[in-house]
């Protein structure tokens, strides 16, 4: 490029960047959220019963009894124990292929005291695993695309971190760095302190999502490497996994005591740390059963493998099959961090909002940047990227409240009630992105920002008065989930009052010459 | 800075910068990423898996370098001259081990 080289890669940076910068915080947003997942699903159905702890042999009998009635000839079995923060039993079955239809499958969580799925409670709802799941495949797109869309940001977000930390001669300088007050410089400031102090998270969890993509856009360098009319690369893959691929046979035989192989994987591996059992063709003499272990950062785990007819131990197979496989398992793991005890798991949410935030002031800093540039006049294209940046940075967190408001508003037992909570997470949106079209950039702003701060403040009340999991009864008791997501509303509330009220106290000072963002927008 | 290095450089340069980036760029990182693999002595899994997860950090290396380079030549004769080198190369080595 023209220019020298640290001016190419800030133009890189800024491009890259931008470009797709409102996706990329809707991944920020919904990936954080993520990371409270089943704690938002206990939230949006407090219906439903807490279980009781049960020993590992009563789990594994329950399960058992369970699968061999509804799931006999099955291809595979998945038994997985309660454990930490998901408090059920749950079973998942595949059954064989048959003709072109896709295979049946099941997934169930289990009552351990009568044997039969939990009744699904009657406020149907997409829970925190709809929101989660939004930050990978998007929402309302196909979900094939969607991934690969996904893919392709995240590599623009790791070139534009990598050109970030480039065009930073004095990054330790510029830590210490914040000039509020100051425009256009103070949201500079605020978007490399913002990104300085959070870069190791950033870096991880953006290699690490793009280490989920590998079979979506670098499947050829294995493909390749063993030449292109070779199976040997899935069957290299499948073994490094640890999945077995079993054939098979025409005889029949029972499975094996499957509560007798559940306690041996617990002597070896201590009480609780029992992950998974899986069964492989049960019922077929060539049965296999693998127990997987539980705890650990890498999402890849250790595994024993037992015949399954005869409950004999086979193998026992390291978590990580060479070097690589091991960084790239424990890139995973750091990214889903399941491992993620309650304190870990609020610094991943902190680590989570930074990033909203960087790529917030980001996208901000691009407006005030060209703002002061152009001088007054407000060409049209400036006008859009403002009115997007008002409608996606505070706009998307409405939506989010107004997901969980639909949780508590819509009628019980309405047709498609879990997609309609959805789809009032995104009319919200719209009309949040519509809305500052009609009004002068900065009042919209503060507009929206007061609206955010009503809709997530009000949310604990609202909970008071459709259900009997508010704050009254879950501090009471002493329930840290359902309390925690109440304050945790409240506190969200705060923030954007607080914001709120320095965009109004900025609007003050500087009464209407002009709407400008540069000058008025000073949030320190 | 962005703008003014935006002005400079005209719409031809960046939109085929955006394009050498995303074509060769890619293509560049898929054949030197094999080339890499076969290259790696052990197993050939274990050199696979390191060039697959490297193969990102190569990818970005490759876009940094497409958008640095002053000359718009350079960087087209580069990818094309590099993508030529690392599959013969990774050719080479494929049948050299089929041979053996």
């Amino acid at each position: 490029m023209k220019g020298g080289f640290r001016q190419s890669m800030a133009w890189l940076h800024t491009w890259s960047g931008l470009v797709f910068c409102w996706v990329l915080y809707f991944m920020f947003v919904t990936g954080t959220l993520g990371y409270f997942d089943t704690e938002i699903d206990r939230w949006m159905q407090p219906e439903r019963a807490l279980a009781e702890p049960v020993p590992l042999d009563t789990s594994i009998g329950v399960a058992t009894r369970y699968l061999e009635r509804e799931a006999e000839g099955a291809e595979r079995w998945s038994i997985t124990p309660a454990h930490g923060r998901e408090p059920h039993l749950s079973v998942f079955f595949e059954m064989p292929k048959d003709g072109e239809e896709p295979p049946r499958r099941g997934k169930e969580r289990l009552d351990t005291a009568t044997g039969e799925p939990l009744p699904e409670p009657e406020r149907a709802t997409g829970g925190g695993q709809a929101l989660y799941r939004m930050h990978y495949v998007l929402h309302y797109l196909d979900r094939e695309v969607a991934f690969r869309v996904v893919g392709f940001i995240a590599m623009l977000m790791l070139v534009a971190i990598v050109s970030g930390v480039v065009i930073h001669k004095k990054i330790f300088k510029e830590f210490f760095t914040f000039r509020p007050r100051k425009g256009q410089r103070s949201w500079l400031d605020a978007h490399n302190l913002l990104s300085v102090a959070s870069l190791p998270f950033q870096l991880m969890i953006t290699y690490s999502g793009l280490l989920f993509a590998i079979g979506t856009w670098m499947p050829l360098i294995g493909v390749a490497s063993y030449g292109f009319d070779s199976k040997a690369p899935g069957e290299a893959i499948s073994a490094a996994l640890g999945e077995l691929s079993v054939e098979r046979s025409a005889k029949a035989a029972p499975v094996t005591d499957l509560t007798a192989i559940a306690r041996q994987a617990e002597a070896q591996w201590g009480p609780g740390r029992v992950g998974h059992l899986e069964v492989h063709l049960p019922g077929d003499a060539n049965a296999r059963v693998t127990a997987l272990r539980r705890g650990g950062v890498s999402a890849l785990k250790e595994r024993l493998v037992f015949d399954g007819t005869t409950g004999e131990l086979l193998r026992s197979d390291p978590a990580h099959a060479n070097v690589p496989v091991g960084i790239a398992g424990t890139m995973v793991g750091l990214h889903e961090a399941h491992f993620a005890a309650p304190p870990m798991r609020w610094l991943y949410a902190l680590w989570g909002l930074l990033g909203c935030a960087m790529v917030a002031t980001g996208a901000i800093y691009w407006t005030a940047k060209r703002k002061k540039k152009t001088g007054e006049a407000q060409s049209l294209g400036y006008r859009i990227v403002d009115a997007i940046n008002v409608g996606t940075i505070v706009g998307l967190p409405v939506g989010v409240a107004a997901y969980f408001w639909a949780n508590r508003l819509l009628p019980i037992g309405m047709d498609h009630r879990a997609e309609w909570e959805m789809h009032c997470l995104f009319l919200v949106w719209a009309v949040c992105l519509l809305y500052p079209v009609f009004r002068p950039p900065a009042k919209a702003w503060r507009e929206q920002a007061w609206l955010a701060a009503f809709a997530f403040g009000a949310l604990p009340i609202l909970n008071a008065l459709t259900t009997e999991a508010h704050l009254g009864n879950s501090l009471g008791r002493g329930d840290w989930v359902l309390a925690g997501f109440d304050l945790s509303a409240v506190g969200v509330g705060v923030g954007f009052a607080v914001v709120a009220l320095v965009l109004g106290r900025s609007l003050e000072a500087k009464k209407p010459r002009a709407f400008s963002l540069a000058k008025e927008a000073k949030v320190p | 800075m962005a703008t003014r290095a935006a002005r400079r450089t005209s719409g031809w340069h960046i939109t085929s910068r955006v394009v050498a980036a995303l074509v060769p760029g890619f293509v560049l990182t898929n054949t030197a990423a094999v080339f890499f693999a076969l290259l790696l002595p052990g197993d050939r899994f274990h050199g696979v898996a390191w060039a697959t997860v490297l193969s990102y950090a190569l990818y970005t290396a490759i876009i940094l370098w497409v958008f640095a380079v002053k000359r718009l030549r350079t960087v087209w004769i580069g990818l094309l001259a590099a993508i030529c080198a690392t599959a013969l190369g990774a050719w080479g080595l494929y049948l050299l081990e089929s041979a053996a």
